[in-house]
């Protein structure tokens, strides 16, 4: 190979590529965390003794974890309840027991399971919907110009209180403002 | 006491963070934006994982990421289509500034325009470079990753590097008058 594209080569060598915005990097992270949980689960249900250490309960629950009631805003439906000063926080818990044999839990225990010294996460996942632009802002302070992108967050964890065995899903849903540096080309 | 998956996840976690840009760069030049390169990076990331169920859910060798990264961007292009994609890469190109590759602290111009070069190769030329580049492929890696020959990977990029060479020269000369 010639020397020019020799040195060309090194100097292309020198160049960095972009890393993932950080927003993209939480997004891919979670999803590891969502495939590591649907793991988890998996071998929980084929492995006896994990089955067991969790309790009769939980392993119950991990059946019928599929429910759960979504409230838009301020409403309270049966088994729903919102979290206090989270306006845009569900939780909702889900039949508990030995196939619908178990008593209905009350509505707020949701508040012992999350007030559960140790709480087992069963799953985690988070679901990004529809990005707007929501405009630029121009330089401020001496900093370059922004264009900021907002994205409708909904996050869902699956918990288990060890103890009880009882399970709750919890749900929200936010917005997230991503700003993206505007530079001149 | 940390779980397996647990383990699983902090591996594959530590992976994304070492490898994560370099994928991200060869996905680049298969969307219009960031933000789907990103999205194709994610759906990769989730085939990936079903792929290494058969070896213990370990992270993959980075040949095999850009292989499945290219099918997904292939699906990509599929659905996209060729027209859309270009008209797209016009507008972001015009709409701001978002390059592939990170500005140095210390970038000089000849850095910026050979940036520039790299990001208007053909596709073709691009992911050789990429791979090879940045991904540290060999040719025999990348002739398996792209389903080519070994010498047909080796001129490519020695055709990319000719292309970069001249496309340089030029943007110098159009700079400088």
């Amino acid at each position: 190979m010639a020397d020019s594209l020799r040195a060309l080569e090194e100097r292309l060598e020198q160049l960095v590529p972009k890393g993932l915005s950080d927003f993209g990097l939480e997004r891919m992270e979670d999803e590891i965390d969502r495939l590591a949980g649907a793991l988890a689960m998996e071998e929980g249900a084929s492995s006896g003794p994990t089955v067991r250490k969790w309790g009769i309960g939980a392993a119950a629950a991990l059946g019928v974890l599929a429910v759960v009631y979504w409230s838009p805003e301020g409403g309270s439906e049966r088994g729903v309840d919102h979290l206090p000063g989270e306006s845009d926080l569900v939780a909702a818990v889900v039949s508990i027991g030995d196939g619908g044999r178990a008593p209905q839990p009350s509505v707020s225990v949701w508040q012992d399971v999350l007030a559960a010294e140790e709480f087992l996460v069963l799953s985690s996942a988070r679901r990004v919907q529809g990005r707007q632009d929501r405009g630029w802002t121009p330089h401020q302070d001496g900093g370059a110009p922004h264009r900021y992108w907002s994205y409708e967050v909904i996050d869902e964890e699956e918990l288990v209180d060890t103890r009880s065995g009882y399970a709750v899903r919890v749900v929200s849903q936010h917005e997230e403002w991503v700003p993206v540096e505007m530079t001149s080309l | 006491m940390v779980s397996r998956p647990q383990k699983l996840a902090t591996t594959w976690k530590e992976w994304l963070s070492a490898e994560g840009g370099k994928l991200l760069l060869y996905a680049r030049g298969r969307t219009g934006s960031q933000q789907d390169a990103e999205d194709l990076l994610q759906e990769a990331l989730i085939r990936l994982w079903g792929y290494q169920e058969e070896r213990g859910y370990v992270p993959p060798d980075l040949p095999l990421a850009y292989s499945v990264l290219r099918l997904c961007g292939l699906d990509y292009g599929r659905k996209q289509g060729r027209r859309d994609k270009r008209q797209r890469k016009i507008i972001q190109f015009h709409d701001y500034d978002e390059h592939w590759l990170d500005r140095g602290v210390e970038e000089d111009e000849e850095a910026a325009l050979l940036r520039q070069a790299v990001e208007q190769l053909t596709d073709k030329l691009q992911e050789v470079v990429t791979m090879k580049i940045w991904g540290g492929l060999t040719f025999a890696q990348i002739a398996e990753v792209l389903r080519i020959s070994h010498n047909t990977a080796a001129s490519r990029y020695r055709y990319a590097l000719e292309q970069l060479d001249k496309a340089l020269r030029h943007l110098k000369e159009a700079r400088h008058g």
